[in-house]
């Protein structure tokens, strides 16, 4: 097993959050600079102090990291763009974390952020990979409910769970998005009973397995403990992470990520066990997807996920705290945002900087992210461990 | 029945969706061959609602599924209403459009002769 070195003396602070809407004239640009602003103002440090940079979105384009060090007159020494959605906050935080220890940047702003116009999401999935054009679009233009809607039914049946297993992910996570005044569904409750009754959308997905498209932006910063410690700032540092790109290709269906053939790299650079875990912030684009990195980071097996799900409160306040936020199915998808979200959510809970309720006496924080569709999977995962250092 | 696959004129790997080189050996060295696909229906699903409801509106809801081709290549198709998720299908272009459907092999046991 290959063994990264540890992320020694690095920390992460000031999470960000731009407001979700559910559609935004405001362009993705303006979505980073207000980030960009929030963390300023959340650190008391001056835009000079920040000089490194690692941005992602979908719907910036054609501009990428470069463009923006011009839009807001920076000089950093170090950018990274990082075109991997789900996956790209937890591989924008590695990265960043290797740039600061090795003296390659001194404080990195890490941000994704997208917009949305009404038909920016078509755009997007139209345009989304070529495997996508030419393989998905001609069987009823599903976009990713399709190959996600082919995951969850191989998923249920090999794994006996039913639909209600999903629904009680769906449903804790809407209840924790209950205070999180920008959870943009946190207002309205959920039951079992609406989430088994919802209208088909792929079939075995219905509406409440589904995300709602949304613009915002989420963020964070990365620099030395010493300068966190000068700054005053609440930090957390990494105790482990790993990264696995187009994991387990020969699976004719998904059945599992790359979290799977590194969860063991995890929690051993972590030196840490699951049970050591206070709150696990998954993926959620899908309830399936947030199961799947449940089994995968070796919080049960996949045979007794059903059992897991029924016996676990997944609530802030039960003994399995599960997006904490209300996640992506509560919070709406704010394009790459939505791939910062669980490590930003961790690093709120753990520095004790929650939008909505606090996990009681959260220290430890597994956060972990999953990207890109392409065809019938996405390809990207990663995954993280922060622990609170104040 | 056969469908035209990519497959790698130096290694003979088959490969879906079509890429720029062999997914295996990186050769450019690709031809589309007409080849019997036969596979297994391994997951399935119904399109309800499109992205692009206008295109689809007639053909909804839609049966769709993973088959996985003995050529170790996995592809989404349309599938019969009454396939049943284990069966053995063989793989062919749907009339009109840029779609491929399934058609569920009568005796799991037989292979249908090409027929075009
Ligand atoms: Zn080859």
């Amino acid at each position: 097993m290959p063994v990264s070195l540890p992320y020694t003396g690095v920390s992460v602070a000031c999470p960000v959050t731009v407001p979700y809407t559910r559609t935004s004239t405001r362009s993705a640009t303006g979505f980073v600079g207000l980030a960009l602003s929030g963390l300023l103002a959340a650190s008391g440090l001056a835009k000079e102090d920040i000089d490194g940079l690692a941005v992602s979105s979908f719907t910036m384009g054609p501009d990428t990291t470069i463009a923006l060090t011009e839009h807001f007159d920076m000089t950093p020494r170090w950018i990274e763009w990082i075109p991997t959605g789900g996956a790209s906050g937890i591989m924008a935080l590695r990265r960043a974390a290797r740039a600061v220890q090795c003296g390659d940047a001194e404080v990195v702003a890490c941000i994704g952020a997208d917009t949305a116009d009404p038909l920016s999401f078509a755009r997007l999935v139209d345009d989304f990979s070529t495997f996508s054009t030419a393989a998905v679009a001609p069987y009823g233009n599903p976009g990713p409910n399709g190959p996600f809607a082919l995951i969850t039914e191989h998923f249920l049946r090999r794994f006996g769970l039913e639909r209600a297993d999903l629904g009680r992910i769906a449903v804790a996570q809407r209840a924790n998005a209950a205070g999180n005044a920008n959870a943009l569904l946190g207002a309205k409750p959920l039951s079992l009973d609406e989430y088994l009754a919802a209208p088909p959308i792929v079939e075995p997905l219905h509406l409440f397995d589904c995300v709602m498209p949304c613009a915002g932006a989420e963020a964070f910063l990365v620099m030395s403990r010493d300068r966190a410690n000068d700054l005053g700032l609440a930090s957390a540092r990494i105790a482990g992470s790993v990264e696995r790109h187009n994991a387990f290709h020969e699976d004719p269906v998904a059945i599992r990520g790359g979290w799977s053939m590194d969860a063991d790299a995890l929690w051993s650079q972590a030196g840490l066990v699951p049970a050591d875990v206070d709150c696990v912030q998954t993926y959620d684009d899908y309830p399936v997807i947030a199961a799947m990195q449940i089994s995968d980071l070796a919080f049960c097996d996949k045979h007794a996920l059903s059992a897991f799900l029924r016996q676990h409160d997944l609530r802030i306040e039960g003994d399995f705290p599960l997006n904490t936020c209300g996640g992506q199915l509560s919070c709406g998808q704010a394009g790459a945002a939505g791939g910062f979200l669980p490590i930003v959510e961790a690093l709120r809970q753990v520095t004790g900087q929650p939008l909505g309720r606090q996990v009681p006496g959260a220290r430890v924080a597994l956060a972990s992210g999953y990207g890109m569709v392409t065809y019938d999977r996405c390809l990207a995962t990663a995954a993280a461990i922060l622990e609170g250092e104040t | 029945m056969t469908l035209d696959l990519q497959v790698c004129a130096c290694c003979g790997t088959a490969q879906y969706p079509p890429r720029s080189v062999c997914r295996t050996c990186l050769s450019e060295a690709l031809e589309a061959r007409a080849m019997e696909a036969i596979g297994t229906l391994v997951a399935a699903a119904t399109v309800h609602r499109s992205l692009d409801p206008g295109a689809f509106a007639k053909s909804l809801p839609l049966r769709i599924g993973t088959v996985a081709l003995e050529s170790s290549v996995r592809m989404i198709v349309l599938v019969p209403r009454d396939a049943i998720i284990g069966q053995r299908v063989s793989l062919r272009a749907a009339s009109g459009g840029h779609a491929i459907e399934a058609v569920v092999l009568a005796d799991p046991s037989a292979r249908p002769r090409s027929q075009d």
